[in-house]
């Protein structure tokens, strides 16, 4: 497995687990978290592609991976690590489980 | 006779103690003025070993901090005037300012230094974030929000003035 696909399970994992912190930033469609000196970005673009990036704290892309719903090309863990690190960043769980106790006290 | 030159001798006399308090007086000035004169070498010397010292360990300074303050007033005045072109080379350009300010931040300062490399971070996504709507021929749309993260940023960058500040102060006292 090269190392890029092994940086995508163990994110997704530790993800799973609540071990990375997650966070939105400017952009709403880019999550992202800091790993020491560098940095993952996880991204969904205008034409439905998921990409991830691994960045120094330069600004120099370390290595990428892709995954494209519309062609099922590229790695699909990108796809499952995005929608992952944006129910984290965005809390959405605990927000959804706020909307359950409103309607069951309706 | 004897009564003229005993008075003679006693003014002699007068004369030479003056003299010689007058000596002392001007001894013990220039020995107080030597000692205020090594005092303030010493106190010169003492600054610009601190200032050497700083440019050679590459530890940070006010001038370093007022700079990435003014790039980030620039970004926002660009982004309100949405001069995307003139964005992209200024991020890069704050993100180096951060980073340089980041390295010269002391270990201790941990919280402060992972604030800047989120910052750092922020700076990317906008970057990216922007070339990619210029790139698809769209205008980036959010430049409020770019900005509300860049003041939270010169707010960070404008503690750490206050605490250099007030290290600078410690050093010369």
């Amino acid at each position: 497995m090269a190392k890029i696909e092994t940086i995508l399970e163990k994110l997704h994992q530790l993800s799973q687990e609540g071990k990375i912190l997650w966070r939105p930033t400017v952009d709403p469609s880019t999550f992202s978290v800091v790993l020491g000196e560098s940095f993952a970005h996880v991204s969904k673009d205008r034409s439905g592609t998921y990409h991830f990036n691994l960045l120094n704290s330069s600004g120099d892309e370390l290595d990428h991976a892709f995954y494209d719903d519309s062609t099922l090309s590229g790695d699909q863990r990108v796809g499952r690590l995005y929608e992952m690190a944006r129910r984290r960043a965005l809390n959405i769980d605990a927000e959804l489980d706020k909307v359950l106790v409103e309607l069951n006290q309706l | 006779m004897d009564y003229v030159y005993d008075n003679w001798i006693g003014l002699g006399g007068l004369v030479v103690t003056g003299f010689g308090l007058a000596f002392t007086v001007w001894q013990v000035y220039l020995a107080r003025k030597a000692a205020e004169e090594s005092k303030d070498a010493a106190s010169a010397a003492h600054t610009a070993s601190v200032e050497t010292r700083s440019a050679i360990h590459g530890v940070l300074t006010v001038a370093d901090l007022e700079r990435a303050i003014g790039y980030i007033r620039e970004l926002k005045e660009f982004h309100r005037d949405r001069r995307w072109d003139v964005c992209l080379n200024m991020y890069q350009i704050v993100r180096a300012s951060l980073e340089h300010i980041r390295k010269r931040l002391p270990v201790r300062e941990a919280n402060r230094r992972q604030k800047l490399l989120e910052a750092i971070n922020q700076m990317m996504v906008m970057e990216n974030s922007v070339d990619n709507a210029l790139m698809h021929n769209i205008d980036p749309t959010t430049p409020e929000k770019f900005n509300s993260t860049l003041n939270e940023i010169q707010v960070s960058l404008e503690e750490i003035v206050s605490s250099v500040q007030t290290r600078e102060g410690e050093v010369s006292t």
